[in-house]
């Protein structure tokens, strides 16, 4: 597929970069608030991750829904929830898209399609069938877009969901990040299959491993998969691999990963490999920068909003919880 | 102005960490990115970054247990 790819064009390059150094700065700016020990939150860094989120983001609409996990912070900021909005969330303040009462795991906008995010591994794969098939049936031509990671691909929900998903031929996206890693269990150790793309054959699905290092393969394979699934062919699975450049979580070592690993990691460090296609697409380092500089001013007013920002009413407990009934 | 150096959360159920380790004495010049100390908790050893270059005034006394958010010293 990636093979006979077009090029991607200008303005849609410009697209991704800015969305993928959104999700960098917000994950730097979150990683120096935790070790200043300013915030005290779980935090589920995305190092390595961010032109994968920000690749399948641009591949979607506005309107279209994602389903995330408690390392969705790329695939929400890229995908364009308020970011003061998510800042609030994530320090547990009043202002926050859940009102301060979901936190870093259960960021939830439906406004912008982030339509939830869980902590329960592979939880997420089924609920996007859910959305999928309410699209189908209401005719709105949305598609979904779930992603998960690679240890997700041994739960039970992820098996189901396929099958299911493609039985119906749901508009439904699932994004695989093989980060090569689930928690600190390597890829070999957790499954004896080759990858996960190739899974979809035994449910009769379309499905791809892709580069999600390089845009010039993550972005086409993803305009291409959400494209299968708006036209009503059914649902893709698509693999991107990639690497977690950080810890499980923020403040967990990964002395773990071996030292080849981590130089491989190094060597295919998405950022640099961007900005090396920016500028052979002749964009300028003033350019580039400038986007970086206003996205940090932008996030530096965000988390000062945050900091300033009341924590919930006590009262707020009872709220949201059962439906009221009159 | 002095960057405060406080405890951070690290690990979900993580509530005291101990300073294991200062790796700059009073008055020295830290950047932005040096590892300043060694943090332990019961499940994990972390090397912790500056987040702010200038000379750094350890206070925390090492082989000590801080609860998160507790302040350490300062940078400037
Ligand atoms: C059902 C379930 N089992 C176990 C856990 C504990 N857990 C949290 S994250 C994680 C690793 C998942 O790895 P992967 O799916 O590869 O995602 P990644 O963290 O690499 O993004 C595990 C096992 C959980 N949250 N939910
Ligand atoms: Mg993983």
């Amino acid at each position: 597929m990636a093979e006979t790819a077009k090029e991607i064009d200008r303005d849609k390059l410009l697209d991704i970069y800015t969305r993928t150094m959104k999700v960098n700065r917000t994950d730097e700016k979150f990683r120096e608030l935790l070790m200043q020990g300013k915030v005290a939150v779980m935090y589920y860094c995305v190092r390595g991750q961010e032109l994968v989120s920000a690749a399948a983001m641009a591949a979607l609409e506005d309107d279209d829904y994602v389903v995330c996990t408690y390392r969705g912070q790329g695939e929400q900021t890229a995908k364009g929830i308020p970011i003061k909005k998510w800042w609030g969330e994530c320090l547990g303040k009043a202002t926050g898209t859940c009102k301060g009462k979901g936190g870093t795991m259960h960021i939830t906008d439906p406004d912008t399609g982030i339509m939830v995010t869980t902590g329960v591994v592979g939880s997420g794969i089924p609920i996007a069938n859910g959305l999928a098939m309410a699209s189908q049936n209401n005719g709105d031509g949305r598609v979904t877009l779930v992603s998960f990671g690679d240890g997700a691909a041994n739960i039970g929900g992820f098996h189901e969901a396929m099958n299911m998903a493609q039985l119906y031929k749901l508009p439904v996206v699932f994004l695989c990040q093989n980060n090569r890693y689930g928690e600190h269990t390597a890829f070999a150790d957790h499954t004896d299959s080759p990858n996960i793309g190739e899974r979809a054959a035994g449910y009769g699905m379309k499905g791809i491993t892709v580069d999600g290092n390089d845009v010039n393969q993550i972005y086409p394979a993803m305009e291409e998969a959400v494209a299968h699934a708006r036209r009503g062919k059914g649902p893709v699975l698509v693999e991107a691999m990639c690497y977690r450049m950080m810890g499980h979580f923020f403040g967990s070592d990964f002395s773990y990963m071996p030292e080849e690993h981590l130089a491989e990691m190094k060597a295919e460090d998405p950022l640099p490999k961007l900005r090396k296609v920016m500028l052979e697409r002749q964009f300028t380092e003033e350019e580039l920068d400038k986007i970086v500089a206003d996205i940090d001013a932008e996030i530096d007013e965000a988390v000062q909003h945050a900091l300033d920002a009341p924590l919930p009413d006590t009262d707020e407990i009872y709220k949201d919880v059962l439906e009221e009934t009159a | 102005m002095a960057e405060e150096i406080r405890i951070p959360k690290l690990g979900m159920s993580a509530t005291e960490v101990t300073l294991s380790e200062w790796m700059f004495g009073e008055g020295e010049q830290v950047a932005k990115g040096d590892i300043i100390y060694t943090a332990e908790t019961d499940k994990t050893t972390v090397e912790i970054e500056a987040q702010a270059s200038g000379a750094i005034h350890p206070t925390g006394e090492e082989g000590t247990k801080y609860k998160v958010g507790d302040v350490i010293g300062t940078i400037g």
